[in-house]
């Protein structure tokens, strides 16, 4: 084999193409983070040999040296402070404009509203966020003044009559929400950019009309896009220290990027996707540092161990705090705690207390709780078996509540006796038992005969309670007991009251007690139902005793109760419970968007409305749609760029290339982080879930103005800030009357839809209603809510008389009209609804 | 990682050796010399070293077919999905039309083989275990010639491996995997279609190495061949179900990344040449599959020209082409004055009402208007007729035209066509059975606060006429004098006042108050699919024989592409609505670890079973190599970053291009299942199973050989001095072989279903105490 000509004329283009190469890379490029190994190519050093190279006929192997990432320089001066102090005073202003209207409870105000006065009576309840933002309210409600007896029920309820101070609790988000605007400014001077375009930044999320709506009112979300800013602003800044590593401002900024980080994980699990977004760019610079080979690895350790410490441990631990912070003010039961483990459950103040024998022997009388799920206790009761092809023998189901009908008797196994003369005869693991329903005198009883939800199994078969008077019983009365594990010693030999956990296998058909977590028709009173279960999941067969008493003993028992759990038990089993609620968050509510719909903000959300006002949560449109537009133009300029590198052309973008490709890059990064993500979630979603998304795109928008006018002269690129802004204020002016709720007149609400897609509602709310009439008095719809049973008349529909014609009899009566049109988001549920959605997701078999 | 990290360590020192023949033939290129002399060292090496090669490959051939047709007679029953698709190649055979959410390709083939042996379709196999031989259906001729595809997958493998310049030992691995692998074999040797769809895959991937190989001879006559071929072949993977979309992912990423290299200025390509490879990989791999699938779906409606099973998922006018469709069997007009029945759509309800009343208090304390109860019955009843009547009576006319025909009279056409029913026409509706007038009026219906309760109003109660008007809206009508048909035509009929449709939905159903039939409500949204009607039948009016040809004759023929375009949609959306759970779905987390199979088929008399399981063994090694390989990436990554050199430029382009291939193969093939939510199941890893085995080769080639390009297939070039050339390789060879086919003997019986079990035989099987058998006991 010989070198052809042809192949060695390529070869040699090839040696002319490497010597031109440093005169293609500019310093900028040099600091270029992204093109590293595709231009820095060492070539042929591998073997030196020409024919191999030849060979090789591709360039794969790739060298890498070490170059530093870009990062920005500023030193605040005191036109920066002029700047920031400003941009937070016109922030302040156009939070706190009308903040006290309207004055009454909107959207999901309901909700954390509530939750705040709960944080204040210190009683318990379940949400499915993390504490931090409601703790926040209940503090700032406590500063002025709210005593947690207001309960935010409806939309629509009145402040001012009820004496809330709302206004100083709506005055945090405000606060918050102004914060970000000069968080913006900050961000983008220590990316390097300059004083205009970083107040470009700060003006253009000062007048989004969605982050001002947000901020205006209790909702979390204003907490979260601070928190979620803050972090992004503090490792901005940390990076401007990226020649001073390990200097005191280094460690500052990097602790309050994992402190913020952990606040904002703290408000709303949406709060974790910074973690993928500031871990992309700790990885990417941790993986570029390998590569320098000035720095040691010892040094590089330490670089690692700053940031694992600064980014996962500060944050954990943030989280952690708060969370022991709300258990630790949470001390009373409430409604909500039925959704937790009874152990949880002792250590509420007012919650049950449970104190029972420890042992339990033959004879001792039993009351057994299912251990997974919150379902409730084993139960019979005098009513039969008795749908289509039930057997006729007694119903057992699991019951959530006390009763007597939850106690049952241990017996021996079918023509079986135990010798009690030494005493009561202790119950141990694999014995064969009977259990003997205490109110009726049944069997716990099953046989081959399918259970009443199952739909065609062999594998499940129903549970009952069987036999009558001068009747010993069956062999398929015999249970055989399975201690799966037990949490005192020898409570997995002995059968024992808590510490136990136990399965109850029939002893003839395998099959094992299992709750099916299925609730039961009418005639069985909607109970939860109980079968038997073959290879079915141990997770929904294992039971518990909760209460035993040996009767008649000769000597004091040894007691046992529930361990009060710790914070770390608390804290998982709290979490679980959020994941699960998170999970199986399903509804149908009227302004629920799915995440396509998002960045070109197909419609808004209403959050409250009536005589002739509205607050409709919509963006600022010209905003919203150019920083959806500038992620994209940074996406298709970043992989032209890649395709040219590989054809040798490298545009400097008028000198703007390194700083726009490294802060653009990471804050479009950040914004897919906060976006992507929700595309795989199942749950209801709703518009307000991209606000942190659109403070980062916000950002990238500004980049982009900033790369499109840094080539023009001085005046024409002031004039193209300044139109920017222009156009921002104006759609901002034009959507600021379904923002602050000011009257509006039913034309301009129509002429304000630019999308048929937006669903402001000019009929109802702004139809009929003359803007100069008086609103009704509220303290009276108060009292006409409170006098009526029926739910408050919607304030949206003009008063109607009663349409019920065909219905004399009952005249007064009037029927609910279609659809009230503001509901509070399904973000808080239900909680007992969610425990047995949760359960009942949990898979039935292996 | 020991003995790696050791032989690596040995191969840094860059060895320059390896005579080379035939060009770059291999696909990776090696740092080697020409060397001359390779005739002296030919002659020196033993003839079963020299034609290695082509014994492994024979011995596979015959092992492969001894797996797949061994017993391939039995069980005589039908087992598992041979349910689905020997029906649908039963219908194939009698040319009726179905439905199902895979494309038609390996159906067809299975038919094929059916109607090469001349079987007629006159077996539906209904059900799970029924005989075969008391129905006479060719059984093991179907299965054979599904069988052979399943046979030719390790073969299939062997190729790809030693093309891809892996030695005949790693090769031969691969291929003895693949042929003792129980899942493999298990689908192999029914009627089913995911061996089909393998072969066509694997055959893809084939082509496309051999593609790849022919870099260096950009559009000569083989480069194009083996493009197209794989375009073919593609095209073939995704026809039979859409998982072989996952393929073209794959060859579609390695496309990317060539033109990637070809793009890159040092290589010295013009833009011109780049835009000619672009154009000719986008003819190659896109034009050619979706012209094939198009073609298969082509052939598809050209055999089924009858009506079947699967008429009803479609729009009426598709169901009109069907021969025999019930369709253009009665399909009249609907004058107004007929006595007609509404059924939903989409849930077959029929529109009734009854004297019942509407609850003033619901559970939920809402508050009802004490209405007529208008619901969504199962079946049909006297209950359900509705009389349509204009609400222009131009003056008596039309009492005038209902008094003619009551008395019988038969009109002409003319005089009938006045009184038709149109598209837009605002129309009443009576309820036959108790004279009122069906109405809607802004009150929440019984189970949706946000939807507007249906009642129905006393005929003189001229208060509410208003909501009783209703515009007739037919779906697809072109202009407003398109008439409503009975069957033919789909119907929204909408609220003239409240522009609400009239929809019902399957749950919740009604409480016992309202006979468990379905809510009949007005949805805010008229244009939504689900609220779409037809009149299924006027009152007395049958179709004679003239009128039904007539009728045949009326229908407009659909385009292919029209028809196409239906199927297409309809496909994918039942694809995805594919969420109801079965015994024996999993989720892709327990795939690779092989945490549980499926039961296909259960002899209780004679206690056999077929369990379709992996080869436990061998999927756990497979497993052990994925993260082997996931950890060397990094690994050497990290040394490159520190330049510290560990392994022969060669080896290391070898292990990032050629088995990053394989391994990009099981990660496409296996990681988009994470995002479906539609019920999965075991047999979806399949694809992924074989490239993991794949890896396992490549993994054992990069532990126990130095060097990559001169043990390919057709390439020989003297210098493998062996087989094997260490004790330890061979060692680890004979290890893995053994280990991998004594597994697979040792589950064999459940993969046959071949010999009944004790249970401590069972049980001794159960190697995870989820693997639920059945005859534990």
């Amino acid at each position: 084999m010989t070198v052809g000509m042809g192949e060695a004329k390529k070869t040699r283009r090839r040696a002319k193409g490497h010597s031109m190469q440093p005169t293609a890379m500019t310093a900028a490029e040099a600091h270029s983070s992204g093109d590293k190994g595709v231009l820095v190519h060492k070539g042929d050093s591998g073997t030196g040999n020409e024919a191999a190279d030849k060979a090789d006929d591709d360039v794969t192997i790739k060298e890498y040296g070490y170059k530093p990432a870009y990062f920005g320089q500023w030193q605040m001066d005191a036109s920066d402070w002029g700047m920031l102090g400003v941009l937070l005073l016109l922030a302040l202003a156009v939070r706190c404009f009308r903040l006290a209207e309207p004055a009454q409870v909107v959207f999901d105000e309901v909700h954390f509203g509530k939750f705040a006065g709960r944080y204040l009576n210190g009683t318990y309840f379940y949400d499915l966020h993390p504490p931090l933002a409601k703790l926040m309210f209940a503090a700032a409600g406590h500063l002025s003044g709210y005593d947690g007896v207001f309960d935010f029920k409806t939309i629509g309820l009145d402040y001012v009559a009820a004496g809330v101070p709302y206004v100083g609790m709506r005055l945090l988000p405000a606060v918050l929400g102004a914060l970000t605007v000069p968080m913006a400014y900050a961000t983008l001077r220590s990316c390097g950019y300059a004083t205009d375009t970083a107040a470009l930044a700060a003006a253009l999320v000062c007048v989004e009309n969605g982050l001002v709506t947000q901020s205006r009112l209790i909702l979390l979300d204003s907490p979260l896009v601070f928190f979620s800013a803050a972090t992004l602003t503090c490792w901005a800044l940390w990076w401007t220290y990226q020649d001073r590593a390990f200097s005191r401002g280094w460690w500052a900024w990097l602790l309050s990027t994992g402190l913020a980080m952990g606040c904002a994980a703290s408000c709303k699990w949406v709060g974790l996707f910074l973690f993928p977004a500031i871990g992309l760019s700790t990885i990417k610079d941790l993986w570029d540092k390998i590569a320098d080979r000035q720095l040691s690895p010892v040094r590089w350790m330490l670089h690692f161990a700053a940031r694992a410490l600064a980014l996962l441990v500060v944050p954990a631990a943030t989280y952690v705090f708060w969370f022991w912070v709300h258990f630790a003010v949470l001390r009373r039961t409430g409604d909500d705690a039925a959704m937790i483990s009874p152990e949880f459950q002792t250590s509420l103040i007012g919650g049950p207390q449970v104190k029972t024998d420890r042992d339990v022997f033959y004879g001792s009388e039993i009351r057994m709780r299912t251990t997974n799920a919150r379902s409730g206790f084993l139960h019979s009761h005098m009513h039969l078996w008795q749908h289509e092809k039930g057997s006729g023998q007694q119903q057992v189901t699991i019951y959530g509540y006390a009763d007597p009908n939850n106690l049952w008797i241990v017996e021996p196994a079918f023509n079986t006796t135990v010798d009690t003369s030494g005493g009561p005869v202790p119950v141990t693991s694999g014995s064969v038992l009977r259990l003997r329903h205490r109110a009726t005198g049944k069997y716990l009883h099953s046989h081959n005969h399918r259970p009443a939800m199952a739909a065609s199994d062999d594998q499940k078969f129903e549970l009952a309670g069987y036999g009558f008077a001068n009747f010993s019983g069956d062999s398929n009365d015999n249970f055989r007991l399975e201690i799966l594990h037990g949490d005192a010693e020898g409570a997995d030999k002995h059968l024992q009251a808590i510490e136990s956990k136990f399965r109850l296998i029939h002893d003839n058909l395998g099959c094992a007690v299992y709750n099916s977590r299925k609730k039961l028709p009418k005639w069985a009173f909607g109970q939860t139902e109980a079968n038997c279960m073959r290879s079915c999941h141990p997770r929904m067969s294992t039971w518990h005793i909760e209460h035993a008493r040996f009767p008649n003993a000769s000597q004091p028992m040894r007691k046992t109760g529930y361990r009060r759990p710790g914070l770390w038990a608390k804290l998982l089993e709290y979490n679980r419970l959020m994941a699960d609620s998170n999970e199986n968050l399903t509804g149908d509510h009227p302004f629920a968007a799915r995440p396509q719909h998002w960045p070109w903000l197909r419609r808004g959300t209403a959050y409250w409305g009536g005589h002739g006002r509205l607050i409709y949560q919509l963006g600022n449109p010209l905003v919203w749609w150019a920083s959806l537009a500038a992620v994209v133009v940074f996406v298709n300029v970043r992989l032209l760029l890649f395709v040219l590198a590989k054809r040798r052309i490298c545009p400097q973008l008028g000198g703007s290339r390194a700083k726009y490709l490294s802060s653009a890059g990471f804050f479009s990064i950040a914004w897919a982080c906060h976006y992507l993500p929700f595309f795989l979630m199942g749950r209801e979603l709703f518009l307000h879930h991209y606000f942190p998304a659109l403070w980062m795109a916000i950002i990238v928008l500004a980049c982009s103005v900033d790369l499109a006018t840094c080539a023009l002269p001085r005046p024409v690129r002031t004039v193209a800030y300044l139109s920017t802004l222009l156009a921002a204020l104006y759609a901002f002016h034009r959507f600021s009357y379904i923002t602050y709720a000011r009257l509006w007149s039913k034309d301009a609400c129509l002429n304000a839809r630019w999308l048929s897609s937006w669903d402001f509602d000019c009929e109802h709310a702004l139809g009929g209603v003359r803007a100069t009439d008086p609103p009704p008095a509220s303290t009276a719809a108060t009292a006409a809510i409170a006098a009526s049973e029926k739910p408050p008349p919607n304030p949206l529909l003009p008063a109607k008389p009663a349409v019920v014609s065909d219905a004399p009899n009952n005249a007064t009566i009037q029927p609910v009209f279609v659809t009230p049109e503001f509901v509070s988001s399904a973000d808080v549920v239900d909680g007992s609804r969610m425990a047995d959605v949760a359960d009942a997701k949990a898979h039935d078999e292996l | 990682m020991s003995i790696g990290e050791g032989q690596l360590k040995a191969r840094t020192g860059g060895k320059v050796a390896g005579g080379k023949a035939g060009g770059n033939d291999s696909i990776a290129p090696t740092t080697e010399l020409a060397e001359p002399d390779t005739s002296r060292a030919k002659a020196t090496v033993p003839w079963w070293v020299r034609d290695a090669s082509s014994y492994a490959f024979s011995c596979l051939t015959v092992l492969s077919l001894v797996t797949r047709y061994w017993r391939i007679w039995d069980p005589a029953q039908v087992v598992f999905d041979e349910v689905h698709f020997g029906k649908f190649a039963s219908y194939y055979l009698r040319r009726q039309y179905y439905f199902d959410v895979h494309p038609p390709l390996a159906k067809m083939v299975i038919a094929a083989g059916g109607w090469l042996v001349g079987y007629d379709g006159g077996f539906l196999f209904d059900k799970i275990g029924l005989d075969y031989m008391s129905h006479g259906v060719p059984y093991i001729m179907l299965r054979g010639w599904v069988a052979l595809f399943g046979a030719a997958l390790p073969l299939l493998v062997y190729m790809i491996m030693a093309e891809s310049g892996y030695s005949v030992a790693a090769a031969a691995l691969a291929g003895l995997l693949v042929t003792f692998d129980n899942a493999l074999v298990a689908h192999g040797r029914l009627i089913m279609l995911d061996n089909i769809m393998l072969f066509f895959m694997l055959a893809a991937v084939y082509s496309y190495v051999r593609f790849f190989k022919q870099r260096h001879r950009a559009f000569s006559a083989q480069w194009w061949t083996w493009l197209v071929s794989t375009g073919a072949m593609l095209g073939c993977a995704a026809s039979c179900k859409l998982v072989g979309l996952l393929t073209v992912a794959l060859i579609g990423s390695a496309v990317l990344y060539d033109l990637w290299r070809i793009i890159d200025i040092r290589r010295g390509t013009t833009m011109t040449q780049f835009a000619q490879h672009f154009a000719a990989r986008a003819f190659g791999l896109i034009a050619v599959p979706f012209a094939l699938y198009l073609g298969f779906f082509y052939i598809h409606f050209a055999v089924l020209t009858h009506t079947g099973t699967g008429d009803a998922y479609h729009t009426a006018q598709f169901q009109m082409q069907l021969i025999d469709s019930p369709m253009t069997k009665s399909s009249f007009n609907v004058h107004y004055g007929d006595e007609i029945v509404f059924r939903h759509r989409d849930t077959s309800a029929y529109l009734e009402s009854s004297t019942a009343r509407y609850p003033l208090r619901y559970e939920d304390k809402r508050v009802s208007s004490q209405g007529q109860q208008v619901t969504g019955a199962k079946k049909q009843s006297d209950a359900a007729y509705w009389r349509i009547k204009p609400t222009n009576r131009q003056n008596g006319a039309f009492e005038q035209f209902m008094a003619r025909r009551k008395a019988g009279e038969t009109l002409e056409d003319a005089e009938l066509a006045k009184w038709t029913v149109r598209h837009t026409d605002i129309v009443q509706l009576e309820h036959v059975a108790t004279g009122g007038h069906l109405r809607t009026h802004d009150v929440a219906s019984p189970l949706m606060p946000t939807n507007m309760e249906f009642t129905v109003a006393a005929a003189n109660d001229t208060a509410v006429a208003a909501d009783t008007m209703w515009q007739i809206r037919i779906d697809g009508a072109s202009s407003n004098a398109t008439q409503l048909k009975t069957s033919a035509s789909f119907v929204r009929v909408v609220s003239e006042r409240h522009g609400v449709a009239m929809w019902t939905h399957r749950k919740p159903l009604l409480p016992e108050w309202g006979r468990r039939h379905q809510e009949i409500n007005g949805n805010k949204k008229p244009e939504e699919k689900s609220a779409l009607w037809t009149v299924a039948e006027i009152r007395g009016r049958v179709a004679t024989k003239a009128e039904q040809e007539e009728m045949r004759q009326r229908v407009k023929p659909m385009g292919f592409l029209a028809k196409y375009a239906e199927l297409q949609g309809l496909m994918v959306h039942h694809n995805n609505a594919l969420t109801s759970t079965h015994p024996f779905q999993s989720s892709p987390i327990t795939w690779p670890l092989l945490t549980r199979g499926v039961s296909f088929w259960t002899d209780n008399a004679q206690r056999r079973q077929i369990y379709l399981l992996g080869n436990p063994a061998g999927w756990w090694m497979a497993d052990a190599a994925l993260v082997f390989y996931a950890a060397l990436l990094p690994t050497l990554e990290l040394c490159r970053r520190r330049a510290v050199r560990v392994i022969d430029p060669v080896v290391e382009r070898h292990l990032l291009r050629s088995t990053a291939f394989i391994a990009a193969a099981w990660a496409l093939h296996y990681l988009p299942f994470f995002l479906m939510g539609r019920s999965l199941f075991l047999h979806h890893y399949l694809p992924a199973s074989i490239f993991a085995y794949m890896l396992l080769a490549a993994m054992f080639h990069f532990f126990n050989f130095d060097d990559y390009r001169r043990f390919s297939l057709r390439n020989w070039n003297g210098r493998a001095r062996a087989l094997l050339p260490s004790p330890v390789a061979a060692l680890v060879f004979v290890v893995i072989a053994f280990v991998h086919i004594s597994t697979f003997v040792f589950f064999a019986p459940l993969t046959y279903g071949s010999r009944p079990m004790s249970p401590d035989e069972i049980n001794s099987r159960r190697w995870l105490s989820s693997y639920d058998l059945h005859f534990q006991k």
